[in-house]
């Protein structure tokens, strides 16, 4: 199998690997599928600056192929090349999420992604990748035998386990020059924290609104149901399919190729994307289905609650490509966790909500742990205090106000506190990527 | 698809050969060509960004008249030679035909550019100017201490045990040398940066010494001191070979550690480190950069940095060079840089005056008997590369006529009255020598000109035509049309070198004849006494400095100026000076001027990432982002130049233009501004 080497030693930075990428593939400038990453871009004294080009790493355990819910990637047998396929390319941007070395690019204009493909028509042919046959320095290389590859050691470099296709050869010297400086120049520097050089992030809450509505849209609609089926507080039939839909065609928008959605549930077998569009539709559908078919079938009203649930648990599973703030796997923001606390609310079951929300309470302060302790008075802590106490008060005194203005006050208060978690759960989603993997190793690096 | 071989005739020291692919009359994709040692793995990014070049849509096709409203109209070349031709004769009648400017700088390098001074002898004489803006004082610095410009061949680098990088950036100004200095590093070479950035070359160095702008004289002839009274220099090399050691000796006493440190900002114990260095290991190269002479005190610095090189006996042997130019490869010039930069040297009974390409603006306001009113400008870009902008752009505009020739609409072409769209590389065939590999190198014609493009041998064919030139002349000393007589005359000029030959250069590079791998292996120095002066007569006789390496101050520091911080305004490996910034490729990975400043200046100042800042002295301002990085020096702030004004960046309306101490040069480096926080971009 076909591997890139990279040699620190020899990169200078001079990015000729991006354009002869550019020039080979035709990419439409400004978007180039090679990036050359600085590690320690401010040159702080004590930490060296050195240089990864990056595309695709080809990885054996491609995460793109396994996210991808349309099934637009495909992996070339012999040469091992991970081909993105645009004719089935959705344009929903999950694989830029799941993919750690940013290789899956989205354009502007054609509104779908497209990506390094290892120069596969250069390499059936045995010529070298482009990028590898116009580096200057000799710095990046092609091997096409199969190596035992590990970059373990390698500081900037995401090793996650998926078996990326590059073998890349570290600093002989992993120390940065000796800076000939006064004593004093050396203080001052010490002065600038490196907490304001953190990279911009792929996503925030400002960018997925429509995501945010939707997934706490689709915890509301399994609350409203399952209190249905349980026979609590519930919506109106008309009223549940409207949202419904709506919220299937929120979903959508940020596709960009929108008639192509039907293919986002190909890849049921391992995408949970492809899984929380399935489980999703199929609740909704299920929904109507038992009203107007079944005449709302108690045993099939039951499996479909079930759907909803599964939708719920897919969506949270959907955002664990990125990185976790905390070592619990489970974040209090969790739709799975807001679906089941309004059924309990709806269903007046104090049982099932007081422990969901003693659960959420748990979880909202352990990931804030460190920010309840340390951060000055600022909006955001506020903020959080604001979401912890509606979340707490409201709860209790939902106990004691089992209908009218109260309980409704109560619950717009809990769903308040809900949305400000949801919103922050955005914000805080770290997508991992070369650059945000080397501002992390460079705040370990700076540690030591 | 048909390949050809070719090689990049910019102003860079690689010289790359490369290889383009063309399909239906386009430049479509580039290769390496590892025929040439020196570049083996391929050309650079600019390179590869002539793929956009060649065929940009940006490019000038036809010539070009500015109309009233000072827009550019198409216009024929019937009408541009009518016009051309008309002005030519209306001032060379009326006000002398030295009342016309012919400048030319850097943009391509060939043969065929003699044919322009042809023209303009066979006109009657033109005003030329002398100097060069890049690297002449150290040039002469060379040419006064070993009496020639050439060193070892470029990859005997790699045989070094110890490269000392002074002022210059080779990992983006000459990508291909880090090969070499890594494959020396392998071998346990140590490498020694000097240079107040942090820049991409420093980042594998052992050590890094940030020395304050123009004081590389002072800690030269300190460490020269310390090997001298350590007697820690190689004595039998000194008695054999060197003029004026013991002058040198006595000179370099009153350079101590203590005046060093507090004038060069190195601390004292680095200093010793790096003379210990300097003194034990041994092959050493030092690759000085022509950063460091672009000040007032240039050449003096260089000729005291070479002394080091000297003292050790690191002259003339593998892996032991003075690394400034090679000029080997010239071989087809009767006079060689720096003496043809000279204003004796150019002026003669036809061309009777010169002008300073330092002081390029106030010498053509100035010059009188007669008056300048025309300017014809080709391969160069005065407005943003020559010192002082705003001097240059009132220069020019008080010209009653100007003529551009042209690829882009560069701020210069935008000042023209006609602009006759240039030929680019691929257009016409023409020899290239290298100052740094030595190959002799064809860039061969490969496509026809785009649109109406006319080479500038061809311009002049048809004007010497229009101007009823003597048919003998024409024929004689200009080309006429068609690639015939192009190789016509390419194979006359290598007439003398019979193993050179055009077709082998088609297929390749062709090492220049008689060069030396290691240069003076023979210890033979074309000096007046025949010796490696260390003390020149000629220093003191020609350009009234002192006849030793000496530290003189710039003209201006922090001392003096009321502004505080020396404005470097280094190259980049995303341009050669102004060419290559205009591409969407090279925009694609630096979209926008900015100005890099270290964080503990910034905050006194109040400047945060990305802030505008306005930057000025009393030539000019110019507003950029702020980049903060502890890559500058404090006290120091840098701008790459060459960006266009409509850019924002375009440094040299803070520039002075004063002219090195030796060699006409352009001591862009001795440029102190003061900068502040600056709420819009201008």
């Amino acid at each position: 199998m076909n591997n890139f080497i990279f040699d620190i030693n020899k990169c200078v930075g001079c990015q000729a690997c991006v354009l002869a990428c550019s020039i080979e593939n035709k990419t439409e400038l400004p978007v180039l599928w090679r990036t050359v990453n600085t590690f320690n871009k401010f040159k702080y004294s004590s930490v060296p600056v050195f240089q990864h080009s990056l595309a695709c790493n080809h990885c054996e355990e491609a995460l793109c192929m396994k996210n991808c819910p349309a099934l637009a990637y495909s992996r070339n047998k012999i040469t091992g090349a991970i081909i993105h396929n645009p004719e089935k390319c959705l344009g929903c941007k999950y694989c830029t999420w799941a993919c750690p070395y940013d290789a899956p690019k989205f354009n502007n204009k054609t509104h779908i992604i497209e990506k390094c493909n290892f120069c596969n028509p250069r390499i059936e042919k045995g010529l070298l990748p482009a990028c590898v046959n116009l580096c200057p320095t000799g710095a990046l290389n092609f091997e096409t035998e199969n190596s035992n590859i590990s970059n373990k050691s390698i500081l900037g470099f995401s090793e996650i386990g998926i078996k990326p296709r590059i073998k890349i050869i570290p600093l002989r010297n992993e120390n940065p020059p000796v800076l000939c400086k006064s004593e004093i120049d050396i203080e001052k520097e010490k002065n600038f924290s490196l907490e304001n050089i953190i990279s911009e992030k792929k996503i925030s809450a400002k960018k997925e609104i429509p995501l945010i509505i939707f997934t706490l849209l689709a915890s509301l609609l399994t609350s409203f149901y399952g209190s249905k089926v349980f026979g609590g507080f519930s919506i109106n039939i008309t009223e549940f399919l409207i949202l419904g839909i709506s919220g299937m065609i929120l979903s959508s928008l940020h596709l960009g190729r929108k008639l192509r959605a039907y293919r986002s549930i190909f890849n049921i077998k391992n995408s949970w994307l492809s899984r929380e569009i399935f489980f999703f539709s199929a609740f909704i559908f299920g929904v109507a289905f038992n009203e107007f078919i079944f005449s709302d079938n108690k045993i099939i009203s039951y499996i479909v609650a079930l759907t909803g649930l599964l939708a719920l648990f897919s969506i949270d599973m959907v955002y664990k490509v990125a990185v976790q703030k905390t070592k619990i796997n489970v974040n209090s923001s969790s739709v799975f966790l807001t679906g089941i606390l309004f059924c309990g609310i709806l269903t007046q079951n104090y049982f099932i909500y007081l422990i969901i929300m003693v659960l959420k309470s748990g979880l909202y302060i352990y990931k804030n742990y460190y920010d309840f302790r340390n951060s000055k008075i600022s909006f955001q802590i506020i903020l959080k205090y604001f979401r912890l106490i509606l979340l707490i008060i409201f709860s209790l005194v939902m106990v004691f106000s089992e209908s009218g203005t109260l309980f409704w006050i109560s619950f717009s208060a809990i769903l308040l506190s809900e949305i400000i978690d949801r919103i922050e759960f955005y914000n805080e989603l770290q997508i991992l990527t070369p650059e945000i993997q080397m501002d992390i190793d460079l705040k370990k690096n700076e540690i030591h | 698809m048909p390949v050809f071989s070719t090689a990049c005739p910019r102003n860079c020291y690689s010289t790359c050969s490369f290889k383009v692919v063309v399909e239906n009359e386009k430049i479509i994709n580039i290769q390496p060509n590892n025929a040439n040692k020196a570049t083996p793995e391929g050309i650079c990014l600019k390179g590869l960004s002539y793929i956009e070049r060649a065929n940009s849509v940006q490019r000038i096709l036809f010539p070009l008249k500015k109309n009233e409203n000072g827009k550019f109209e198409r216009i024929s070349w019937k009408e541009a030679f009518d016009i051309i031709a008309f002005k030519l004769k209306f001032y060379k009648q009326n006000f002398g035909s030295h009342s016309i400017l012919f400048y030319s700088a850097s943009g391509m390098s060939g043969m065929l550019n003699d044919i322009s001074s042809n023209f303009w002898k066979l006109f009657g004489g033109v005003t030329r100017v002398h100097g060069n803006l890049c690297w002449p004082a150290g040039l002469e610095a060379v040419r006064l201490t070993l009496g020639e410009n050439k060193h070892n061949v470029p990859w005997d680098l790699a045989n070094s045990k110890l490269i000392i990088i002074w002022g210059k950036n080779p990992a983006e100004t000459n990508i291909q040398q880090t090969i070499f200095i890594n494959q020396a590093q392998e071998n346990g070479a140590k490498l020694i940066v000097i240079d107040p950035r942090r820049t991409q070359s420093a980042e594998r160095a052992d050590y890094l010494l940030q020395i304050k702008p123009g004081t590389d004289a002072f800690l030269a002839l300190t460490i020269a001191n310390i090997l001298i009274r350590k007697n820690l220099y190689d004595k039998n090399f000194v008695e054999k070979y060197v003029l004026g050691f013991e002058e040198f000796a006595k000179h370099v006493e009153k350079f101590t550690l203590e005046e060093a440190e507090k004038i060069t900002d190195i601390p004292s114990k680095y200093i010793e480190i790096i003379a210990e260095f300097i003194a034990k290991i041994k092959p050493m190269t030092i690759v000085p950069g022509y950063g460091m002479q672009r000040y007032t005190n240039g050449g003096q610095s260089v000729r005291a940095i070479l002394a080091l090189s000297v003292l050790t006996g690191n002259i003339g042997k593998p892996g032991a060079c003075f690394h400034y130019a090679n000029l080997q490869s010239y071989i087809f010039d009767d006079l060689k840089e720096p003496l043809n930069y000279f204003p004796e040297n150019k002026i003669n009974e036809i061309f009777k005056r010169t002008i300073s390409t330092a002081n390029l603006g106030n010498e053509i306001v100035n010059a009188k008997n007669p008056e300048i009113k025309m300017l014809w400008c080709e391969r160069g870009n005065p407005v943003t590369q020559n010192p002082n902008t705003n001097i240059v752009l009132k220069a020019v505009r008080n010209l009653d006529f100007r003529v551009v020739v042209e690829q882009f609409m560069t701020d210069t072409a935008k000042e023209a009255d006609i602009i006759l769209p240039a030929k680019n590389m691929f257009e016409q065939s023409d020899i290239i020598g290298s100052y740094w590999n030595p190959y002799i190198q064809l860039k061969q014609k490969v496509v026809e000109p785009a649109g109406e493009v006319k080479p500038e041998t061809e311009i002049y064919w048809h004007l010497a035509k229009k101007l009823n030139f003597n048919e003998e002349d024409i024929k004689n000393y200009l080309i006429e049309p068609g690639d015939f007589a192009v190789e016509n005359y390419l194979n006359k000029i290598l007439e003398k070198f019979p193993e050179i030959t055009l077709e082998k250069l088609k297929e390749n590079p062709q090492l220049a004849n008689n060069h030396e791998e290691i240069a003076f292996s023979n210890f033979v120095f074309p000096t007046l006494s025949g010796k490696i002066e260390l003390f020149s007569q000629t220093a003191k006789s020609l350009w009234n400095i002192s006849e030793l390496p000496d530290y003189v101050e710039t003209k201006e520091n922090t001392n003096n100026s009321e502004y505080k911080f020396n404005l470097l305004s280094p190259n980049t490996k995303n341009r050669i000076h102004s060419q290559f910034g205009n591409l969407l490729m090279i925009k694609a990975l630096e979209p926008e001027p900015y100005v890099t400043i270290n964080p503990t200046d910034a905050i006194l100042k109040n400047i945060k990432q990305n802030d505008f800042v306005r930057i000025f002295n009393s030539r000019g301002n110019i507003v950029l982002k702020a980049k903060l990085s502890f890559e500058i020096k404090t006290g120091c702030i840098s701008v790459s130049n060459g960006w266009w004004n409509d850019e924002g960046g375009n440094v040299n309306f803070l520039s002075k233009g004063y002219e090195t101490d030796i060699g006409y040069g352009s001591a862009f480096h001795d440029n102190m501004v003061d900068f502040e926080k600056h709420d819009t971009k201008i």
